[in-house]
């Protein structure tokens, strides 16, 4: 039973993949040790300086493809003294869900309110 | 098209397979981050009079922020009921942004069981204080608010929010 959920798992896993984001990348260690922060259950510990540390990491580690998404989410994060581009609260949930899901397929790492 | 009917394919025979019965926990603390926005929908949940009054002071100390309060469903749900459990109140973030930590939607409960025989007075407070961590506060202790006037307190009962915790809203949203 356990087998075969595992494949079912995987085979899921594999054909609901984003067809223009790679599975391997040469930072991909970095870039989920970072994304780690964001866990579940470390999200009443992390503030909001570590976010930003974090997700500007994670910018700086994405694959390519993601690069445009990392950075809305950065600029999220950017107190609102510093230079930063806005954009709808619909876009940003759309690109939040995005690299969300990524992130959980991944890097194996359990986000809030994301579902993969 | 084929690929996503394949997906579907998978993902229910997945569920089928794997799914375990659903569980909830009830902690003692708040676990709410700050509002996504300054716009809080409150919805009331077929709430005793002493849940009625505590919503009423949560919402006029929510407005008295740059939060404005409203009747609506999409945001904060508010119920009362004999929990069997020790806390007076609790407030939970029930979809967080994994990204920044605000939440979009927020459940505030009220224990009528350690509540029950307690004055309008209390149930404000408590009111004030369950919806002040909707707004992103956490508790205050007597060494944050020595003249004892913050709401966010656990040990004592006052019925508003200080200049403190406005402030500390207002910073949030």
């Amino acid at each position: 039973m356990g087998a075969t959920a595992a494949v079912l798992a995987a085979v899921g896993g594999w054909l609901l993949w984003p067809e223009d984001l790679p599975t391997q990348w040469p930072d991909k260690a970095s870039f989920c040790a970072n994304a780690s922060a964001f866990e579940v259950t470390r999200q009443d510990q992390i503030s909001g300086e570590q976010r930003l540390a974090a997700a500007r990491a994670m910018e700086k580690a994405s694959p390519q493809a993601l690069r445009d998404e990392m950075h809305v989410l950065v600029d999220d994060l950017v107190p609102e003294s510093e230079p930063h581009s806005h954009v709808s609260a619909e876009e940003f949930q759309e690109i939040t869900v995005k690299v969300g899901e990524f992130v959980e397929r991944a890097c194996g790492v359990n986000l809030p309110s994301i579902r993969t | 098209m084929r690929r996503t009917a394949i997906a579907v394919a998978a993902a229910i025979l997945l569920v089928a397979v794997a799914a375990s019965p659903a569980s909830a926990g009830h902690g003692n603390k708040a676990n709410a981050g700050p509002p996504d926005n300054a716009q809080q929908d409150v919805q009331s949940n077929s709430l005793t009079t002493g849940g009625k009054a505590a919503v009423a002071q949560g919402r006029a100390q929510l407005d008295r922020t740059d939060i404005t309060t409203s009747v609506g469903g999409s945001d904060i749900h508010v119920y009362d009921a004999s929990y069997t459990s020790s806390w007076y109140g609790q407030t939970s973030c029930t979809d967080r942004n994994w990204l920044n930590g605000k939440c979009d939607h927020l459940d505030v409960k009220f224990n009528t069981r350690t509540m029950g025989s307690k004055s309008t007075g209390y149930w404000q407070s408590l009111g004030c204080h369950e919806l002040g961590h909707t707004g992103g506060l956490g508790h205050r202790s007597h060494s944050s608010d020595s003249n004892d006037n913050s709401c966010m307190r656990e040990e004592i009962w006052p019925k508003y929010f200080d200049t403190h915790d406005i402030d500390a809203v207002n910073q949030y949203v």
